[in-house]
């Protein structure tokens, strides 16, 4: 396997693979390739872990760190809430408050409230609160 | 400044509104009332303090529930402050109106003020109501969004 990068091309990273055929062993390799954007460095107890995104719940800032929670565990990350949004698709990922970040993907349901918050309760039955400021950025992703 | 002229021309469109409505229901009311009691007469002066009751009325409830003054505050807030308000400018619209007179009996204050409080929670229990309702909506628009995602 011959592996080349070409650097100061003025486009968006993208990957080619340059096969005899379509195997097994390519499709792997891409699915490889696929994943591998949705990971991400965590640290736990001063070890370096990394997190597969689609298992993160949502992010937290608090007292200028930023946790990440899965459904097992909270780990401690080095970006800030605003780089957080700038990395993370905001497709799946919606920031719902001040200090917090939400894997929508993660939520069960939504509950609007009577002081026009709007109450998630992800998969783990956690409740979180969509502040009012954020309310609409939420009701236009969801096009409701 | 597009959306204080907006704001403005719903403020408009309510008491327009507001005040046409209540001035029909109430001259549907004084109609059946002379017929029920064979009133022949209608005192003119007491139609025109009937008049400004409603338009104080329409007022009051448009400056609480419409976005002109008051931007932020959720449908519970402006519910609470319109009926301490409005019970306040109502007693003492009846008084000006001549229904009420004296200071009446703990048990008459009590009648009044349990009719205020009725309302005010058949009001919240309507609204709790919409809200469940609007549950099922956001919770079914976040599925399909989920769904899609998974695509």
């Amino acid at each position: 396997m011959d592996i080349q990068i070409i650097e100061h091309i003025k486009e968006t990273l993208s990957v080619i693979i340059q096969c005899d055929k379509i195997d097994d062993e390519v499709i792997g390799l891409k699915s490889h390739i696929e994943s591998f954007e949705n990971k991400l460095y965590a640290q736990k107890d001063g070890i370096k872990v990394l997190v597969i995104l689609s298992e993160v719940l949502y992010f937290e800032s608090v007292d200028n760190h930023t946790f990440l929670y899965t459904q097992e565990d909270v780990l401690e990350i080095k970006y800030r809430l605003y780089e957080l949004e700038e990395i993370l698709s905001n497709k799946d990922f919606v920031r719902i408050s001040k200090s917090l970040i939400v894997n929508i993907n993660k939520i069960h349901s939504l509950k609007p409230e009577l002081n026009r918050t709007i109450l998630a309760t992800l998969c783990n039955g956690e409740l979180l609160s969509i502040s009012r400021k954020y309310v609409p950025f939420v009701r236009k992703l969801l096009s409701i | 400044m597009k959306n204080h002229k907006n704001e403005l021309v719903k403020f408009g469109v309510w008491t327009r509104n507001g005040i046409a409505f209540c001035t029909t229901w109430l001259l549907i009311i004084l109609i059946a009332y002379c017929h029920i009691f064979n009133q022949q007469q209608i005192a003119v002066y007491l139609l025109t303090k009937m008049m400004f009751f409603i338009i104080g009325s329409v007022l009051i409830f448009n400056l609480l529930f419409t976005k002109l003054f008051i931007k932020k505050w959720t449908f519970t807030q402006r519910l609470t402050y319109f009926m301490m308000l409005y019970s306040v400018y109502e007693s003492l619209s009846f008084y000006w109106l001549g229904l009420f007179y004296g200071l009446g009996t703990f048990i008459q204050w009590l009648i009044f003020i349990s009719i205020i409080c009725t309302l005010y929670l058949i009001c919240i229990a309507i609204y709790q109501r919409r809200s469940k309702r609007y549950e099922k909506i956001y919770t079914q628009a976040l599925k399909n969004y989920q769904q899609q995602r998974k695509k």
